[in-house]
């Protein structure tokens, strides 16, 4: 019995702690990207980051976009065969790729990249006090540091969601073609059928939701960095494990409210 | 006349212990005040509350006529340029350069002037304390200990603030290289006389060189302030152990 309700006094501080989490982290990304839009305003500090989390990330995203689109035309066309529907390969690696998989993936391979190098910059600022230099000249550390990195990935996931989408397709479409010796034009033809600009939509809609996730996260791990190097440490593996898992596991009630509005709207 | 006034700051992380219990403390306009005591007695807590880092429990700070505790946090900020510090390591931005460090504060809060006119100051300010045109384009990590600090105090005089603060300026410092800061705080000073110097530290040698005033803190209050005089003729117990045993810790 003491086991029992020991353990629910764990759990339901476990709980507490990351409702206030949460809470907290909320706040720092509304305030963050509220003072973005007031002045002065840092566009060039959003280029600088804009450049960080999209173009150096480009190579990396087609890479594991291309072998993704293959890898998954692979197994859908062994599991189709047995029922003769091969094809149905590109529809269904479409579908799966634009609604799920390329938001997912890119979100989990940029918050590992760019965010953990967000928070291991800020956390590195924070404990050799270059954060509390911006503090005392009179300039807002989150303003400078923060806006513009949040902001940066709002903008660069759905782009990079595009470019993974569409690279994907090509390695789908490459496999599919050429070493499955399914046909090209049914490939292309049950693609435009079956898709539609929605499936786009609901791709682009999840990326920028899980853009301010990992933006937000990583920049509040970095910026309460505690502690030396030990701590940059902590907080650039936390950033990135909490992005991911929530990245995760918001996916699923994105994808349930998407229904539910669609269901709602008629659409 | 009074630059910065502490009327009975009292400040608790944890509801229990206080920080500081009741610090009541004038800093003289345009003199050196040095800050000293023991690790651990609350003057790295008390400059933060001064620079609205922090705010108090209780008690009340007034820094150049300005009741900080009314001000709201974007107000702090602004008000914080007429804060100018030199942090124990400098924290210089380091993917800027030096001089890009000392022309950061200038370009964000001198718009009227042209990119030279901005140069001009910031090169103005990185002579003033010894750094020659060879460090200009070197990136932090590429300066000694002792550069980097001059760096960080050409950053923090860029603007001419009214209040220049330095946190621990010689903790880790050779005794060359310690003289060697402490007169760079008295030749900064000198230059503008108009300016309030606040120095923390531990160091009692630097605070009789350099402080017009000195305030001892102990426990979260102030044990006792005046000049290097009153110091030596006081017979409170700690104070003479300090006096004693210089920086040492007991």
């Amino acid at each position: 019995m003491i086991f029992v309700t020991n353990f629910i006094q764990q759990l339901r501080t476990a709980i507490e702690d990351y409702m206030i989490f949460l809470g907290k982290f909320s706040i720092f990304g509304y305030e963050s990207v509220r003072l973005f839009f007031k002045k002065p305003y840092r566009m060039d500090q959003l280029v600088k980051h804009l450049e960080f989390v999209a173009n150096k990330s480009i190579f990396i995203i087609c890479l594991t976009a291309f072998f993704t689109g293959m890898v998954l035309s692979f197994q859908i066309y062994l599991g189709y065969k047995t029922i003769n529907s091969e094809n149905l390969v590109g529809p269904t690696v479409g579908l799966g790729i634009f609604r799920e998989l390329g938001p997912v993936l890119t979100g989990l391979i940029v918050s590992a990249r760019a965010g953990g190098a967000m928070a291991a910059r800020l956390g590195t600022m924070r404990v050799t006090e270059q954060i509390d230099a911006f503090a005392v000249m009179g300039i807002n550390p989150k303003q400078f540091l923060i806006g513009p990195r949040i902001i940066a990935a709002l903008i660069a996931m759905p782009l990079l969601n595009g470019v993974f989408c569409f690279v994907a397709m090509l390695g789908a479409y490459f496999i599919s073609v050429y070493l499955l010796n399914l046909d090209s034009a049914v490939f292309i033809d049950k693609l435009k059928v079956w898709l539609n600009p929605q499936h786009l939509n609901e791709g682009l809609f999840k990326a920028f939701v899980f853009g301010g996730l990992f933006g937000t996260i990583c920049t509040y791990r970095g910026y309460h960095t505690k502690g030396g190097a030990k701590g940059v440490g902590e907080a650039t593996n936390s950033g990135v494990v909490n992005s991911m898992v929530l990245i995760i596991v918001s996916d699923f009630f994105l994808t349930k409210m998407i229904r539910l509005f669609l269901v709602w709207t008629g659409l | 006349m009074n630059a910065i006034e502490i009327k009975d700051l009292r400040k608790t992380f944890d509801g229990e212990k206080y920080i500081l219990d009741g610090i009541t403390l004038n800093i003289p306009k345009g003199k050196i005040t040095v800050i000293i005591g023991f690790s651990g007695t609350g003057k790295s807590v008390l400059i933060k509350h001064v620079l609205g880092l922090i705010r108090p429990t209780s008690g009340s700070i007034n820094v150049l006529g300005t009741d900080i505790g009314l001000l709201n946090d974007e107000q702090m900020i602004r008000f914080r340029s007429h804060f100018g510090m030199l942090f124990q390591d400098a924290a210089l931005f380091d993917d800027f350069t030096t001089i890009e460090n000392v022309l950061f504060p200038i370009q964000e809060f001198r718009k009227d002037l042209s990119k030279e006119q901005k140069l001009e100051i910031a090169k103005l300010k990185l002579s003033q304390v010894g750094l020659s045109e060879e460090h200009y384009d070197k990136l932090p990590s590429e300066l000694s200990g002792g550069m980097r600090k001059r760096c960080g105090l050409a950053r923090a005089i860029a603007l001419d603030p009214d209040i220049l603060l330095y946190d621990e300026p010689t903790t880790g410092l050779d005794p060359v290289m310690t003289e060697t800061v402490d007169n760079l705080i008295l030749n900064t000073h000198n230059h503008n006389r108009e300016s309030t110097t606040v120095v923390i530290s531990h160091d009692l040698h630097a605070a009789f060189r350099l402080g017009d005033h000195i305030a001892m803190l102990d426990g979260g209050k102030v044990l006792l302030e005046g000049n290097a005089k009153t110091f030596f003729d006081s017979d409170i117990d700690l104070v003479q152990k300090f006096v004693a045993k210089g920086i040492k810790h007991e």
